[in-house]
């Protein structure tokens, strides 16, 4: 196990470097640069363009901008935004304790919500209670996560207040300029947590319900019956356990999943995430900025994946490493 | 998007629009300002050729902004939030060249001037009054005493040395800094409140475009070196001016928040607290304006029905230095050979529904060019221009049979085999501009001229239009400057390093625009700027289709808030602001 881990983790920096080359070809082709709209200015003469040119380190041959950019990483520097001329290693780490927040909520709300579903629906295959359930994901997998969110701005924040009812706020992570106490973050999560955990709950709810179909039709759980356990602990102890297992890898491949859905969902409440700040940097050309966001995001997918094998191993006894 | 401006403070020039499409609109170009600097550009002085003008306030105009405002009635306390699309980049002036720094910078740091939003002449702010040489090169401004920064520190005209000098060092990646060498000669502190400005040469907009930039404190600043500036905390977490508001706290990407400077040197401002916050989906920001989580907005036009019904806030709508114009390329090897014929150029005018995009696409919000002068502007002499395009297909299809591009059996025109056809391009993703573009093919296929329009995302478009001028047409919006100078888009030196896109060259309109921009006699920059207009209309290398209003919503809690094209949207008079609960 010890050995196996270690030679994931050496594949991660080759990885790593091809992402980030990748990144940087695909950002320096995509048309445009930082100081698009200072082109679009009067006012502004060649030789001052040329001049913030070179304050920005974009003058430099391309070639020597990626190395120069590894350089910096490798003493632990992301390098300086484009945009704001704010360490960009800083940045990220003040919004990630955002995303973290409104993933790790999301997470925890579509696993509650799904599992149980999930159960039930396969337990009471082909009744109406199953189809109501199958309906329900197959229209939180469908719903587009911008729509969702902007109706339930619409209804929530917006008709609700017309209404005279207790409304929720529409966006950010707390009122301003004084909120930010435990109800205030909470009545501005649970927008953006419906949506972001919409498509998930959809997703594993069906893969929760067709893993228990699977399982209460093998020997054992029959063998389980027969001992005369009753139906809740065959469930749950048996059932559910195994058909549980393939969640755990689900979960690990599905954390990058909510960091892209969390792009989408952030840009509509404008909840400053890591998100939010990727998205930005490249409308805005920020190619620093892109180049952290990303590095950041892959690894933290690399190491989600390599947690969710680790994880499958330690929760299943059959499966080995070598 | 973008774009942004540079003055630093107040006023902003180029500021990226919103397109109704919610999108970003281009920015643009000249226009307008500035904050600073650039742009402004009023008249200036007085148009006495004398010296020693104590600027006075230009009488409000009876609809005008200062018309609206009622100190009367101000109540202390509150905080308010603005919200925006756009993002703040800088908290330094010196860096600044997008509207959303400029709005920050401006409450946060004042210049040597204000720009009147009415009459668009400078105003007294940190300088009580100047004088102008006899040969109105030389700027005597007296400044404030007794005004501290807002760590407590002594302003003095030291300090605006040395803001001047770092304006004009492109070590320090200002913007500013091509503009202010070519103008300025010398700057000199002669004592604690006397800063004098020779100028190399006559500037007719120099107090307008180049006085109100934000003064920076030298105490702070003296020890970094230019080149780390951008990178230094006081422009990226600490800023200290002069200003009616004290920085507290920058969120990149989230808020920013001011408080009241009790010791401004105008009065303490009404207002304890000032938030500006960062909203990025113009749909959001406009239900937080509707549910009043927000204070102030931008509106887009697509809303203008809906908010017209609300009552929890009012709506602004004001005119602007922005435009949307289209324009050909003259140049011989780049452009199509049919707009060599001035004949086609004209018609293709003629032909354009003007009214109706100003009627279907900006819900009556905009004003159908006459000339090239936007209507805030001094020199928007609509009566003078000689020739009109008014919409008339008639005539557009019978100049084009004279000159002979005559229609055939399948209704198209074509002159020797030649058709009459061209692709134009603009940027995707504004469905504002979208709009122009279906209302000209139409128009222009009703007469028997085809047009292509190419889509292209704004970066490329960009390219395009300004450095490879590779395309036949464009359409594109642009903001203008407040003061009326327009060689950087029609004198011909300015295609390629200018905004003469169309390489347009008459050597009248370049003699006409010299002797205006040298020029400080208001009545007679106002007739050159007539027979420049009248010159470019006839060779009509481009049209200006429109100047459209912007529209803001403001809570009607909020008092003495009144949106403008000159200060970012309205900060010139923020310490006036006031709120009637006192929130």
């Amino acid at each position: 196990m010890g050995a196996y881990i270690l030679r994931r983790l050496l594949g991660v920096p080759p990885l790593i470097i091809g992402i980030t080359l990748v990144t940087f070809l695909i950002i320096h082709a995509t048309p445009g640069s930082p100081v698009d709209n200072l082109k679009l200015n009067p006012e502004i003469k060649a030789e001052d363009l040329a001049s913030i040119m070179r304050t920005l380190g974009i003058d430099r041959p391309l070639h020597e901008q990626y190395l120069g950019w590894i350089g910096q990483l490798l003493q632990g520097d992301m390098g300086i935004s484009l945009k704001t001329y704010q360490p960009v290693r800083d940045q990220i780490l003040d919004r990630l304790p955002n995303t973290l927040l409104l993933t790790g909520a999301s997470l925890l709300v579509a696993l509650l919500v799904a599992l149980p579903l999930g159960v039930v629906a396969a337990v009471r295959r082909n009744s109406l209670l199953d189809y109501l359930i199958v309906s329900g994901a197959t229209l939180a997998q469908a719903i587009p996560s911008f729509w969702l969110g902007l109706m339930l701005i619409i209804i929530f924040a917006v008709q609700f207040r017309v209404w005279g009812l207790p409304a929720l706020p529409s966006g950010g992570a707390q009122s301003l300029p004084d909120g930010g106490d435990l109800l205030d973050r909470l009545s501005h999560l649970i927008l953006p947590v419906i949506t972001l955990s919409a498509v998930q709950i959809g997703g594993w709810m069906r893969f929760v319900r067709s893993q228990m179909l699977e399982v209460i039709r093998q020997d054992y759980i029959r063998t389980a019956r027969a001992k005369g356990l009753s139906d809740r602990m065959v469930i749950m102890r048996h059932a559910f356990r195994n058909a549980a297992l393939p969640l755990i890898t689900l979960v690990g491949l599905t954390l990058p999943q909510l960091f892209g859905g969390a792009v989408v969902v952030e840009s509509i409440f404008g909840w400053p995430g890591l998100g939010s700040l990727a998205i930005d940097a490249a409308t805005n050309r920020d190619y620093t900025m892109v180049m952290g966001t990303v590095l950041f995001i892959s690894v933290v997918t690399v190491l989600a994946n390599l947690l969710a094998d680790i994880s499958y191993g330690l929760a299943d006894p059959r499966v080995h490493y070598s | 998007m973008d774009l942004q401006h540079m003055p630093t403070s107040r006023r902003a020039f180029l500021k990226l629009l919103v397109g109704t499409g919610g999108m970003l609109v281009l920015a643009a170009c000249g226009a307008g300002g500035s904050s600073g600097s650039s742009g402004q550009a009023a008249t200036t002085a007085p148009a006495a050729p004398a010296p020693t003008v104590a600027p006075t306030a230009a009488a409000p105009a009876a609809t005008g902004v200062n018309a609206q405002i009622d100190v009367s009635a101000i109540k202390p306390g509150g905080t308010i939030i603005t919200g925006s699309v756009l993002d703040v980049r800088t908290l330094n002036p010196l860096l600044v060249s997008d509207t959303a720094s400029g709005e920050i910078t401006s409450l946060v740091f004042d210049g040597l001037v204000d720009i009147d939003p009415d009459s668009l002449e400078a105003i007294p702010n940190l300088a009580t009054q100047w004088e102008v040489s006899p040969d109105n090169k030389t700027y005597t401004f007296t400044l404030k005493s007794g005004v501290t920064w807002h760590d407590g520190e002594p302003f003095s005209a030291e300090d605006a040395k040395f803001s001047y000098d770092l304006y004009m060092n492109s070590e320090t990646g200002t913007p500013r800094a091509g503009t202010l060498k070519d103008r300025i000669a010398s700057v000199e502190a002669t004592d604690a409140t006397t800063l004098v400005i020779t100028l190399k040469d006559v500037v007719a907009p120099f107090l307008v475009s180049d006085c109100s930039y934000g003064l920076i404190p030298m105490h702070l600043l003296k020890d970094v070196k230019p080149a780390d500036i951008p990178t230094s905390e006081f422009s990226t977490a600490k800023p200290v001016g002069t200003g009616a508001f004290v920085f507290k706290e920058f969120k990149t990407g989230e808020s920013v928040t001011l408080a009241a400077n009790p010791n401004y040197h105008r009065g303490a401002p009404a207002l304890s607290g000032y938030i500006r916050k960062f909203v990025k989906d113009d749909t959001t920001l406009y239900q937080q304006l509707k549910t009043g989580e927000v204070d102030a907005a931008q509106v887009p036009v697509t809303f203008y029905d809906d908010a017209s019904a609300q009552t929890n806030f009012k709506l602004f709508p004001y005119d602007t230095f922005a435009f949307q114009f289209f324009g050909y390329n003259l140049n011989k090897e780049k452009g199509s050979p049919i707009f060599q014929d001035v004949n086609v150029r004209q018609a293709l005018f003629y032909a354009v529904d003007r009214p109706g995009i100003v009627a279907k696409i900006r819900e009556g919000l905009s004003t159908v060019a006459q000339g090239t002068m936007p209507v805030l502007s001094w020199a928007y002499q609509p009566d003078k221009m000689t020739t009109r395009y008014d919409y008339d297909p008639a005539k557009a299809e019978q100049m084009l049979d004279t000159a002979g591009w005559v229609k055939g059996a399948d209704g198209l025109r074509a002159k020797d085999g030649t058709p009459l056809s061209f692709e134009m391009y603009t940027y995707s993703g504004d469905k504002t501009i979208e709009g122009y573009a279906s209302v000209f093919q139409e128009n222009w296929k009703a007469i028997g001229v085809t047009m292509t329009p190419k889509y292209e995302e704004f970066s490329a478009f960009v390219t395009r239009l300004t450095k490879t001028f590779d395309f036949q047409a464009f359409l594109v919006g642009f903001f203008w400057n407040v003061d009326p100078d327009q060689q950087t888009m029609w004198d011909t030196k300015q295609y390629g390093p200018g905004f003469n896109l169309y390489n347009y060259s008459n050597p009248k309109v370049d003699e006409l625009l010299e002797k205006a921009l040298r020029t400080l006699d208001k009545t007679e920059r106002t007739q050159y700027y007539v027979d420049a207009q009248n010159l470019i209309l006839a060779d009509a290398p481009a049209l200006i289709i429109d100047f459209p209003k912007d529209i803001w919503g403001v809570s009607s809690r909020l008092k003495n808030f009144i949106p403008n094209a000159v200060s970012y949207a309205a900060t010139w008079n923020s310490y006036q602001w006031f709120v009637t609960d006192g929130k």
